[in-house]
């Protein structure tokens, strides 16, 4: 609105000052007219100020003087430089110039800029440095997880405790995992003869393991989760790769022909039991037959622990109700797992787990056989339990 | 003598003898010639506006004075030749240069070029036997060569004036018969060519324009000087500015709120002396500028008949 209101008031001076109304309120000036020195003092700026009013105030009206001293504005290239002080400019030296730089007024001002400017320099150069420090940390970081990405492994969300435990590992949840009578004592016993330190200086002398018991006592006992071996380190040629990849191929096939003999075994245990529970009138549950299960089971695990001692290998793979499951870091990832696959988070205890698993009870036994965060595709679906 | 008269001219004295210290070549004047000239200066830019200007500023007023450019001239209005010699010799080339631009043609210039030495020495002879001439009249605040560029405009001017008289066109005539009479409806900036407008919008567009004008006059000087400069004599922003001594978006934004005070009067003269509404000025407002949009050419192509006399040196 303002704009548009400055806009009519230009075009109504416009057209004023192109008819010839003006000229009659400048027609009373002309016997008065300033002389030659005073037009050209005034377009130097060498008027002083009192002075320097009566000349404006003439000039407003007479048309005359005004185009001498527009002129000599003009021609004496003062309009190229134009200054705000219209009295008196004097020739300003060079010390004059460096006073008025060094001025209070100009020193007010420039002082806190100065400074500030140098904080942020100096807050700037920090920055750089410290990013530079962490990408460097960060890749370092990396570089040793992707190397030996078990070499360190924290302890596990679902702790596992057994007496005489090698340091390291966690007792505090060893209560609730105790079974009673001398099956669990064996079994303990067994699951001791399998342990292994996992402290890293440990693990060149042999696969380390770590005991697990499962959440749940009526559940068979299934293997002891190894601890994830430490890869060895890498070989700087390139013919060394090569050699380390054809012999990881040949470590896969031997673990496959030894998954399918345990399972094979399994298969065979399920099925005496089976015949001998047919034969007999033993109960099929109870402590009878949890024995022998349990003993299936430790047996189907040892063959899977032989399975992944004899691998030896960077990446750890266990099988779990048919599927095949892949160590990374801290979770178990189903092989047929792809990273762009939209994910359901499932918090074991849950809601939503015990809905879950109502549903799906073969989730249960993912959930319950791996420890730590289990990533598992059932059905179509991809499934993060933590 | 008065205490202050005496202060006065010590204060001259004084000034006078470091000006001729000061000058590149004073030509032998003498202290008590220039003592004079500085003394006449004094009076014409200090005391007349304030009589009572302290020792001080007496003093920085006369160390502003061109020292070099003062000796000449005084030496040459003295009948130095020397000073004569140099001052054709330095000065021919900008007096010949400010002579063309105020002139149409190349033998107008050289006229007024020759014409100029001739007013500056005088062709007349003072009862001291000095010649009169307007050397007396530059006091050395300025430069000497804007001094003659000065000269020579305002002479260009008189001799514009003197042919003008002689040989009136009819529509010099016209124009006057017109400002005689007063303000006229018709002679007001509103296309008259335009069939579309009505008489009402002339009789608005005449009142408008008069409450402009009178609004124009009531502005403080140096507000009306920008205007003036700015509307009236065509000059560029930058170039009204450097008249004014300030920077172009001084100017820029002075003009700005000349605008908004211009309208503000306007609106109280048409609101409370002519009986218009707010709404009606308003819309006058806007439809005059409306229409000074499109037939501002014509009118400025008119008025420049008019106008052009004035602005001869200019072109």
């Amino acid at each position: 609105m303002k704009h548009q209101n400055n806009n009519e008031m230009d075009m109504l001076l416009r057209g004023l000052a192109g008819g010839p109304a003006n000229v009659s309120a400048e027609k009373d000036v002309q016997g008065n007219h300033l002389d030659p020195d005073e037009m050209n003092a005034f377009a130097e700026g060498q008027v002083p100020q009192r002075a320097r009013a009566r000349y404006v105030a003439h000039l407003a009206d007479c048309a005359q003087c005004r185009q001498i001293v527009s002129t000599l504005v003009q021609t004496s290239g003062v309009a190229t430089a134009p200054t705000d002080s219209a009295v008196g400019a004097k020739s300003s030296s060079f010390w004059t110039q460096l006073t008025t730089l060094f001025s209070p007024a100009v020193l007010r001002y420039a002082v806190p800029a100065v400074g500030l400017a140098a904080i942020m320099g100096v807050l700037l150069f920090a920055w750089r440095q410290q990013q530079d420090t962490s990408f460097v940390a960060q890749r370092d970081t990396k570089s040793d997880a992707q190397v030996a990405p078990n070499a360190n492994a924290q302890p596990y969300s679902e702790p596992k405790t057994t007496p005489g435990a090698p340091t390291g590992m966690s007792t505090a949840n060893e209560a609730p995992h105790k079974t009673t009578g001398p099956v669990a004592a064996g079994e303990k016993s067994g699951i001791v003869g399998g342990l292994a330190d996992t402290s890293a200086s440990a693990v060149k002398e042999a696969p380390p393991v770590t005991t697990e018991a499962p959440a749940s006592r009526n559940e068979p006992m299934f293997a002891l989760e190894p601890q994830a071996a430490p890869p060895p380190p890498p070989k700087p040629a390139d013919a060394a790769e090569t050699d380390k990849l054809a012999l990881a191929k040949k470590d896969e096939d031997r673990e496959r022909a030894a998954v399918r003999q345990a399972q094979v075994y399994e298969t065979k245990t399920k099925s005496d039991d089976a015949f001998r529970n047919r034969s007999s009138d033993a109960p099929a549950t109870g402590t009878v037959a949890a024995p022998r299960r349990r003993a299936q089971g430790i047996g189907a695990a040892r063959a899977r622990e032989d399975v992944e001692t004899r691998r030896g290998a960077e990446v750890e793979e266990r099988s779990v109700g048919g599927k095949q499951f892949r160590r990374e870091g801290n979770a178990w990832i189903d092989t047929s797992y792809s990273s762009g696959r939209s994910t359901v988070n499932v918090s074991r205890g849950s809601e939503q787990y015990r809905a879950l698993i109502a549903d799906e009870p073969s989730i249960r036994t993912f959930a319950e056989q791996l420890s730590g965060e289990v990533i598992v595709v059932w059905k179509g679906k991809a499934y993060r339990i933590h | 003598m008065s205490n202050r008269k005496q202060q006065i001219q010590k204060l001259c004295s004084d000034g006078a003898r470091r000006l001729l210290t000061r000058a590149e070549d004073n030509y032998g004047v003498t202290e008590e010639v220039v003592r004079v000239r500085v003394g006449s200066v004094v009076d014409k830019y200090l005391l007349k506006d304030d009589e009572n200007a302290s020792s001080q500023e007496i003093h920085d007023f006369i160390e502003g004075l061109q020292a070099s450019d003062l000796c000449l001239i005084v030496a040459c209005e003295h009948g130095v030749e020397r000073a004569w010699t140099d001052l054709v010799e330095r000065f021919g080339t900008t007096v010949r240069s400010a002579a063309r631009s105020a002139s149409s043609n190349e033998e107008t210039a050289e006229d007024l070029a020759q014409s100029i030495w001739a007013e500056l020495h005088g062709l007349r002879v003072r009862d001291d036997g000095r010649p009169t001439g307007k050397l007396a009249y530059y006091s050395g605040r300025g430069s000497l060569a804007g001094w003659l560029r000065a000269v020579v405009g305002q002479l260009a001017i008189d001799q514009h004036r003197k042919q003008s008289r002689l040989v009136q066109t009819e529509e010099d005539a016209d124009f006057d018969r017109m400002l005689a009479d007063g303000s006229d409806s018709s002679a007001v900036t509103l296309p008259a060519a335009n069939p579309e407008v009505t008489a009402s919008q002339k009789f608005a567009g005449a009142e408008m324009q008069k409450a402009l004008s009178r609004s124009i006059q009531e502005l403080a000087d140096e507000d009306r000087l920008l205007v003036k400069l700015y509307y009236f004599d065509n000059l560029r922003l930058r170039e009204a500015g450097a008249v004014l001594g300030v920077h172009e978006a001084t100017a820029s934004r002075r003009l700005t709120r000349i605008h908004t005070e211009l309208r503000q009067e306007v609106e109280k003269i048409l609101v409370g002396e002519k009986g218009w509404t707010k709404p009606e000025t308003e819309r006058a407002f806007s439809e005059l500028a409306i229409h000074m949009e499109t037939d501002i050419e014509p009118l400025l192509a008119k008025s420049g008949v008019l106008m052009s006399k004035e602005n001869e040196i200019a072109s």
